[in-house]
């Protein structure tokens, strides 16, 4: 595409992921020293994601706190779960999650983010910025969208800028992230 | 899947609470997030479990370590559990990723497990061909395998005596996904094609064949073919439906004496057979990768097809230009587009030379993915992002617009500007929903003197809608002729100030994003009322009627709206694209179909 010369702020694409590869990343880094520079979790097939779109099923929402109170959500995939929240920094996406009842086909878009738990493991949880609720279709058609996103970085990993840090960071076997893809996409109904 | 286990460890867990489990209800359950909401079976347990305990004011228990008195079989470990063995390590494998220390095998009388020790609090790493017993550790699931986490808080005691241990051999024919032994004959070895892979082909006894893997990172040594061994305690694994063999060469002694007759069935081809086609070579890429010998097009009678030559197919290159007869070959489907694969087995005899009728032109509007033959010329030229391409943008004819892409190759040169041109056997791709044509080996033939006029319906488009921006649904816009401009809440407009007699109008302005980029796009009214199922006059009745107003219209879009994946049609202003069509995308078997072929390709 060209780029326009007058545009100033460019908005980081939402990365298509399933489940069971967020779920191995744990590496996080920040691009320039700027306050503001965004942070980045990389994937293990070699990408960096600063927003996350997930499409999944929403299994179990609990709100914590009274004052200063924030959903906490499950969503899983064919893979496995994202762990969603929403605070009140994200006021869209809690009243849209408050309104939702489990199960039902969710669209979230979210930033990725690393924490440690107290016994040493690092998880990733995404902060939502939009929640909404979405049919069969939309999850299907999910599903074949991150299956060939995650194809393609499984495919340009030899030459990827990120891939680099990737295989320094985790090694990853993309023959396991390649079948994880086919196992997902057999949980679409033919 | 198995129902009645998942209903029988939730009601068990219930019962552990003085709960009493209603297993019909449990069951529909299941099956509304398995079956209707595609949650995978382990999270569908934990929820209902965790639903119905919360239904009684229970919290979900705390898995308590069992006593150490309390050993278990290896063969009756279920996911969820903590438990206590003693076994034998069998094998131990390199970790995948440094957040595992280890990774391996262990065994007992009754059965085997995998095991993994994440590199965090990490005990003491186990030894291989040493017993232990293992205090608390817990079992999970790890793509629908039992696995043994071995954690900070299991306690690894060593047994220091060989006990005696037979494994069970388990018949190829028998094979389920899990940990088995078997007795069997290498019978091909196939060339690998993966770094991390050290060996790859077929093993077999007398109940049938399947194929094995061997990962670096072990021994070095290779299995040979044609000999018999005993192969203990291999990681059986599932994918695209069938099974293979991860097997440790570590693990595997010869057999001497036995003589295994192999009951042969063929390793089936996850592509459909081809019928003999005949046809003339168009064009030839040889020595593409390690495992591909050729790339090319053939035309046929019929229509032309993109080409495979694998490089283990036991035939000689055939020559650009000349017909051949092709028989035992497969067609397959790659980036939405057939595609011949030409492999082991396929027979390549040539054939006198014939004319061959020009191939149609195909109108770019009626384009899609597969070898075609069109008329365009060069609309727009894109800023190259890769050194590997010599040019990429727009081409165009009477009926529509869209991308090409030319590698740098031999011989291949750029399209110029204001020039008419015919590409002969240009291959079209799917890629992202969009179709694309690859024009780096097509036959490019310009015309002189002639023009065409470039339908300018703009660009297609397809992604999700991520984002709808504020100033979005019901607006109200300046009178004034040629103003237009949007007012404020308070009727404001910059130029003309207050205007009390504005004009209403409905528009979104959101974000398509396809996961590479994310667009500004403005969907103006007409396609706002088309796609979303409410009218101007509709949003100007909950606006003036409604409690919230404008901002009840803007929520209803949003649900309607967001996070959904569209397809759009678009003009392009600076950076936002003007939307003059919009429909929403629904699921692609055919891609479907590609994507499994794609994911699952390697492995058949």
């Amino acid at each position: 595409m060209t780029q326009p010369r007058t545009q100033s702020y460019v908005r980081e694409p939402a990365k298509r992921v399933f489940a069971a590869e967020l779920r191995d990343a744990r590496h996080s880094f920040r691009e320039g020293d700027d306050e503001k520079s965004p942070t980045y979790i990389l994937l293990p097939t070699g990408e960096r994601s600063n927003r996350i779109f997930i499409i999944g099923s929403l299994t179990q929402k609990e709100k914590r706190g009274e004052q200063h109170s924030m959903y906490l959500a499950r969503v899983a995939d064919p893979t496995g779960t994202f762990f969603v929240s929403a605070g009140s920094y994200q006021p869209e996406a809690m009243q849209q999650i408050a309104k939702l009842e489990s199960p039902a086909f969710v669209a979230v878009v979210g930033k990725p983010n690393a924490y440690e738990t107290p016994d040493g493991n690092v998880l990733i949880s995404v902060r939502a910025e939009t929640v909404t609720a979405v049919d069969r279709n939309m999850r299907d058609l999910w599903v074949m969208d991150c299956a060939e996103a995650t194809l393609d970085r499984i495919d340009a990993f030899e030459k990827s800028p990120d891939a680099e840090a990737a295989r320094r960071e985790y090694n990853p076997n993309l023959e396991s992230y390649k079948k994880m893809v086919y196992d997902a996409l057999t949980a679409i109904r033919q | 899947m198995d129902t009645h286990e998942i209903i029988a460890r939730i009601s068990q867990k219930l019962k552990a609470q003085d709960i009493v489990p209603d297993s019909e209800r449990i069951e529909a359950k299941i099956n509304r997030l398995v079956s209707e909401f595609g949650v995978p079976p382990a999270e569908a347990e934990r929820t209902i479990l965790q639903d119905i305990l919360k239904e009684h004011g229970k919290e979900m228990p705390k898995p308590q370590p069992s006593s150490s008195s309390n050993m278990m079989s290896i063969a009756d470990l279920a996911p969820g559990e903590w438990v206590s063995i003693e076994g034998k390590v069998v094998s131990v494998t390199d970790p995948p990723s440094p957040a595992v220390a280890q990774k391996g095998i262990i065994a007992d009388e009754s059965g085997a497990i995998g095991f993994v020790i994440f590199a965090k609090g990490a005990p003491a790493l186990l030894k291989a061909g040493e017993w232990y017993r293992l205090e608390s550790a817990v079992v999970d699931e790890f793509r629908g395998l039992a696995n043994l986490k071995i954690h900070s808080g299991t306690t690894v005691t060593p047994i220091n005596e060989d006990r005696p241990l037979t494994p069970v051999v388990t018949s190829i024919a028998d094979l389920s996904p899990g940990i088995a032994s078997i007795k069997g004959k290498v019978i091909q070895n196939w060339e690998v094609r993966h770094d991390r892979m050290q060996q790859t082909g077929i093993i077999g006894d007398e109940t049938g064949t399947v194929k094995f893997l061997v990962w670096k990172g072990g021994s070095d040594q290779q299995l040979a073919v044609d000999q018999d061994y005993f192969i203990r305690y291999a990681a059986v694994e599932e994918y695209n439906g069938r099974l293979s063999v991860i097997i440790d060469p570590a693990t595997c002694s010869p057999l001497e004496d036995d003589d295994i007759d192999v009951r042969s069935g063929a390793p089936g081809a996850m592509e459909e057979a081809l019928p003999r086609i005949e046809g003339k070579i168009i064009s030839l890429e040889p020595s593409v990768s390690d495992a591909i010998a050729a790339q090319g097009i053939i035309a046929t009678p019929d229509g032309a097809y993109a080409f495979t030559l694998w490089a283990k197919a036991d035939t000689s290159l055939p020559e650009q230009g000349a017909w051949y007869a092709i028989e035992g070959a497969s067609k397959g489907t790659f980036r939405g587009a057939p595609r011949i694969s030409i492999s082991e087995g396929t027979v390549i005899t040539p054939l006198e030379d014939r004319p061959l009728p020009p191939p149609p032109l195909t109108p770019v509007a009626e384009l899609k993915p597969g070898i075609a033959t069109i008329r365009v010329k060069l609309v727009q030229e894109w800023e190259n992002r890769s050194d590997r391409i010599l040019q990429t943008g727009l081409v165009g004819d009477e009926t529509g617009v869209l991308k090409f892409i030319l590698w740098k190759n031999e011989g291949v040169e750029k399209i110029q500007e204001n020039t008419v041109y015919n590409f002969f056997y240009a291959i079209v791709e799917e890629y992202n929903g969009r179709l694309s044509v690859n024009l780096t080996q097509a036959t490019a033939l310009p015309e002189e003197e002639s023009d065409i006029e470039i339908a300018r319906d703009g660009t297609t488009m397809s992604g999700a809608l991520v984002h709808i921006a504020s100033g979005s649904g019901i607006v109200k816009r300046c009178p004034e002729e040629g103003c237009n401009r949007v007012l404020s809440r308070q009727n404001f407009c910059p130029i003309h100030e207050f205007k009390p007699d504005f004009r209403y109008d409905l528009r979104i302005r959101g974000t398509l994003d396809d996961g590479h980029t994310a667009r500004n796009i403005l969907f103006p009214r007409e396609v706002v009322e088309s796609l979303f199922q409410m009218t101007l006059a509709e949003a100007q009745e909950i606006a003036e009627n409604q409690p919230l107003g404008a901002d009840e219209v803007i929520r209803q879009l949003t649900e309607r709206a967001l996070g959904r994946y569209l397809k759009i049609t678009a003009r392009q202003f600076e950076d936002l694209f003007i939307a003059n069509h919009a429909e929403w995308l629904t699921p692609d078997m055919s891609r479907h179909t590609a994507l499994l072929n794609r994911a699952g390709g390697d492995f058949a």
